[in-house]
């Protein structure tokens, strides 16, 4: 599927009224959206508005309330590895590699019994990481990191890929690199993503999600983030910047 | 010469000892974040179950491996009472907060030790041993005696036998990632609950093994026995860092000398007094610890 192609199959998740709070703090105060079947859905907004917490709510880290539905099953009182192993991977935001264990290690964990395992897209699409298999993952770059925390996605067999952020911190060479592997990855999974990087956004997402104060503010498809103006006060960017 | 060597060796083995305690506290406080104030007690106990075993074989026909078998079930019998109580008092409470965990250990501890004295008093108990275990090796000008060797091989092989679980095998390679990051490890889809099992076992047939040669090196039983150690198996902790097995090694191996050297040079009960201090130095200074990594906080 290419960005900005009409999205008409069912819903691979549905969030109504998601509440979730850290602490005392209150960060998401009614969260709904929709994630098409075979697309990318892109969350934006300033930092702090609850696109994180949004991700990990779905999969269970923090507390929740409201109704979280992943192919048609209720999930909000599902713990968090019974949900992963219906068929979610979690790319988190500052990859959490595991840096003691090696980079073969971290792939090793994240196999799952009742999927086949993809090591050979996994090391057609991150050569790297075959000639680093007995690496510490601590030791990898920032980019490598990344490239291992997708490759743990990107190994098994899964309905939704939850990404957080994942050109965060990167050089802009790595993340042409890693925007070429989510190009990949969409056409095996549904995706929801987090991303910050306006272009980036634009390049992938077929269908928008903007927060603010830990509620959607906006949500439909990809051509919301043809208003440059809107989109830069939305996210809190300087009007005329890099598109970053 | 010779006092440095037999202080050394007993400040191994006591060391040693520390190590087997902590060894299962670390694993589980960077596994499960709960300080568990029960493996104390489970020392006790299996110190009771070593005594029990080698008062009933008597003292004729002793070859030694009736010690050996005291050891087994003593490992044995820690390995089960942690399993039963991480099943049945830790499991049920793991939705609620850290400190409810680390009460009901510290509950748990109080009642086994009221248990073992209501059954056997709270007088001690000389323990039985072979002859050889109680004579001693001359090394270096030093008689050393040989239940530290027992006690210091019998700690390196524990190391060695958790080091090749935790890097040799998929439960120990969750471990180890869930020490890191537990999150990580249920957002991988494993439910991290079975490692909680297996590493409170774990760390009760550690404290089991240090009951049985904790009797042996101080010669004899009492319901507090634990006691004795798991302090200072908590200084070894926060002096390695938490969670860090090989972090646990060295700062046993640290405590259990200065501890010796201390308590022989400057006066008895100095050696106490340092170890707290060098604690409290380690939390100023550097409060992971040795081995121990930042705590996240987010």
């Amino acid at each position: 599927m290419s960005a900005g192609t009409a999205v008409a199959t069912a819903p691979v998740l549905e969030l109504a009224d998601v509440q979730a709070s850290i602490g005392v703090s209150h960060i998401l105060q009614g969260v709904s959206f929709t994630a098409p079947a075979n697309a990318v859905t892109v969350v934006l907004g300033r930092n702090g508005v609850g696109k994180t917490t949004t991700l990990r709510a779905i999969l269970g880290l923090v507390q929740r309330s409201g109704s979280i539905r992943f192919l048609g099953e209720q999930i909000e009182h599902v713990e968090t590895s019974r949900i992963v192993r219906r068929g979610v991977a979690y790319v988190p935001e500052d990859r959490d590699v595991f840096r003691r264990l090696s980079v073969l290690e971290n792939l090793k964990l994240a196999e799952r019994k009742a999927s086949p395992h993809r090591y050979d897209l996994v090391y057609d699409l991150f050569g790297e990481l075959k000639t680093r298999s007995r690496q510490a993952a601590g030791s990898l770059s920032g980019g490598q990191q990344q490239m291992l925390s997708l490759a743990r996605g990107l190994l098994n067999d899964n309905a939704l890929m939850l990404i957080d952020e994942p050109t965060k911190g990167l050089a802009p060479k790595v993340v042409g690199d890693v925007v070429k592997v989510l190009e990949r990855a969409r056409e095996i999974s549904t995706i929801v993503m987090v991303e910050q990087n306006l272009a980036v956004a634009r390049r992938l997402a077929d269908h928008v999600v903007v927060m603010s104060e830990g509620r959607v503010v906006i949500e439909g498809e990809r051509d919301l983030l043809d208003d440059d103006n809107r989109m830069r006060r939305l996210l809190g960017l300087e009007a005329g910047g890099k598109g970053h | 010469m010779d006092s440095v060597l037999l202080l050394g060796f007993t400040g191994l083995s006591v060391g040693a000892l520390y190590f087997l305690l902590a060894s299962g506290l670390s694993l589980v406080f960077g596994l499960m974040h709960v300080l568990s104030f029960a493996h104390g007690a489970y020392l006790s106990v299996c110190a009771y179950a070593a005594w029990i075993i080698l008062d009933a074989w008597g003292t004729e026909g002793r070859t030694g491996w009736e010690l050996v078998l005291a050891c087994v079930i003593a490992t044995v019998v820690g390995g089960l009472v942690a399993f039963l109580t991480e099943l049945l008092l830790l499991r049920p409470l793991y939705k609620r907060d850290n400190l409810d965990q680390l009460l009901v250990t510290l509950g748990l501890s109080f009642v086994i030790v009221a248990v073992l004295r209501g059954i056997w008093g709270p007088e001690e108990h000389q323990i039985s041993l072979p002859e050889w275990v109680k004579q001693t090796t001359a090394m270096g000008g030093a008689n050393i005696p040989n239940d530290r060797f027992i006690i210091i091989g019998a700690a390196v092989l524990v190391f060695v036998l958790l080091q090749l679980i935790l890097r040799r095998t998929r439960h120990g390679t969750i471990v180890r990632a869930g020490v890191e990051n537990r999150d990580m490890v249920r957002a991988l889809g494993i439910d991290v609950r079975q490692s909680f099992t297996l590493v409170f076992t774990l760390g009760g047939m550690a404290a089991g093994l240090a009951g049985a040669l904790g009797a042996m090196y101080l010669r004899a039983v009492q319901p507090a026995i634990g006691d004795q150690f798991i302090l200072f198996a908590f200084i070894v902790l926060i002096v390695g860092g938490l969670g860090s097995l090989s972090g646990a090694l060295v700062a046993a191996v640290v405590v259990g000398l200065v501890q010796q050297f201390a308590n022989f040079y400057i006066g008895s009960g100095a050696g106490d007094v340092i170890t707290v201090a060098l604690m409290a130095v380690m939390l100023l200074v550097r409060p992971q610890g040795l081995f121990g990594r930042t705590e996240r906080v987010a």
